[in-house]
């Protein structure tokens, strides 16, 4: 799918001090134009940064919206060390826990911390840590220094079939209708999965004593003749 | 050895295979002197080639081949699991081989058959095949992680209530959940969504900073739908690391069917 809209194409330049995604009022602490990722040609990208970075009201988790190479979005959001997801692969989060985002999640990684901001899926810090970082480092400083938070960051693409991919350009990949998920839509992903991830409680690991009170005979007998083999 | 005489009445087979080796102070690579005089760089060298008449080949190699007879023989010891789940699990679903290796260990006389149609794994180990399986369980590297081989799990089943002992299971519970905690991929129990669960956690080594992973995961009904399940694979705790692997390189899909896979290997199917 692509827009018929002829005007030039207009690219964010400065982090603005609050974005509407949505519908929703967000403050941006992170906010970036990638000339090597954002899509050419005019399209429904026109108007959209290639990487947001902001901390969702609600849940007070950390959220990232990242362009692809192939000028998509995808979304992120990052869990501290006390999460019982908290070092998950993204497919070892079991079904059936209330985890359900476009295409399912299929990216879990600790924070970049070693790659450059504008691309890496990273801790995004608040406005109090920015405060006191810029007093630290100055205040031009935008390098993301705050790697000893550590964020374990779940993510989710919008490269699947139905996505429009705007490296492919028309090329259609699959048959049907493709349809390219912008910010807005990225937007509401991602803030879903930070809702779902904040309602997810539990421990980490449990030592309390085993339910063993039932039937202990189905716990996996010993097969017939191990009582008699003289051991 | 004499072939023609037993083991046992050669030597103590109550001590580890190999025992009576002697150290040589003058050796410099070959340490230990059998009694032929023969010297060998380590006891495993001297099963390997002095005994079971394998070639000489790379240390590596020898050390993985090894690894696998003691996995066998353990697996041979135990008996807590079926042919079925033996083949799919240690011989990677290859039935040929699994017969093969029966054969080859029969020759060996590490296991003994008891009868000329029972040429497989069912049969025991030889009191040579235990103590070669105390000698590879004893001098196991660091990295391969000493297992706690042996017939614990049997052990904790026997008596008058047939291993029906709460407390028995228990203590060799925390003993062996002790001993997990060295594993490169141990199971632990957790709740996950209020649900009681069970997950395959590792360390990963791959960035600089190692951290803990969670490679797999599954949740339960109930507390005793999960704890039924961890008794289970803790009787196959010789394996988790091996678990943890497939899910690290092959992702939590492939374990699960592995598990599911194992779980009904030895099912008999009610007839009528």
């Amino acid at each position: 799918m692509t827009s018929k809209k002829t005007k030039k194409t207009r690219l964010p330049v400065a982090m603005p001090d609050s974005l509407e995604l949505a519908g929703d009022r967000v403050v941006p602490l992170q906010y970036f134009h990638n000339e090597e990722r954002h899509p050419k040609g005019d399209g429904p990208w026109n108007d959209e940064a290639d990487k947001i970075g902001w901390v969702d009201e609600p849940t007070g988790i950390h959220c990232i919206i990242l362009r692809e190479r192939d000028g998509t979005l995808s979304g992120f959001a990052g869990v501290g060390p006390d999460h019982p997801l908290y070092g998950f692969e993204a497919d070892a989060v079991p079904s059936g826990i209330g985890i359900s985002v476009h295409g399912g999640l299929n990216y879990a990684k600790p924070c970049e911390a070693n790659v450059p901001e504008q691309i890496s899926v990273c801790h995004v810090p608040s406005n109090a840590e920015l405060r006191r970082t810029r007093a630290r480092m100055g205040r031009n400083s935008t390098k993301d220094e705050f790697g000893d938070r550590d964020l374990w960051w779940f993510g989710f693409t919008t490269d699947h079939e139905g996505d429009y991919v705007p490296i492919h350009g028309s090329a259609n990949r699959f048959d049907g209708i493709e349809i390219y998920r912008d910010q807005d839509f990225v937007y509401r992903e991602v803030v879903k999965l930070a809702s779902q991830l904040s309602a997810v409680g539990g421990s980490s690991e449990m030592d309390d004593a085993l339910h063993i009170d039932g039937p202990i005979a189905m716990l996996g007998p010993a097969r017939e003749g191990s009582d008699d083999d003289g051991q | 050895m004499d072939s023609d005489i037993p083991y046992e009445e050669l030597r103590n087979d109550r001590l580890p295979w190999g025992y009576w080796l002697v150290a040589d102070e003058d050796g410099v690579y070959n340490k230990f002197l059998d009694d032929e005089g023969k010297a060998w760089s380590s006891v495993r060298e001297a099963l390997w080639i002095g005994r079971l008449g394998m070639p000489r080949v790379h240390v590596k190699d020898m050390n993985l081949a090894l690894e696998f007879l003691a996995s066998v023989l353990a697996v041979i010891d135990r008996r807590t699991i079926g042919v079925e789940e033996r083949v799919h699990s240690v011989f990677a679903k290859d039935w040929g081989m699994d017969r093969f290796y029966a054969m080859w260990l029969i020759q060996q006389r590490l296991i003994a058959p008891q009868s000329v149609s029972g040429l497989t794994l069912d049969c025991p180990l030889t009191p040579e095949g235990l103590a070669i399986l105390v000698m590879l369980a004893s001098t196991r590297s660091i990295k391969d992680s000493p297992l706690p081989l042996g017939m614990s799990w049997i052990r904790a089943r026997r008596g008058l209530d047939h291993g029906v002992d709460r407390k028995a299971i228990l203590d060799l519970v925390e003993r062996q959940e002790a001993f997990a905690r060295r594993l490169d991929y141990r199971l632990v129990r957790c709740e996950l969504h209020k649900s009681p669960a069970v997950k395959m956690i590792g360390i990963d080594t791959r960035p600089s900073v190692p951290r803990s992973r969670t490679v797999w995961s599954m949740v339960h009904t109930d507390e005793y739908a999960r704890d039924r399940f961890y008794l289970w694979a803790h009787e196959r705790i010789d394996r988790w690391e091996q678990w943890g692997r497939l899910a690290r390189d092959d992702g939590a899909h492939a374990l699960t069917s592995h598990l599911l896979g194992l779980r009904f290997c030895d099912e008999r199917i009610a007839a009528g």
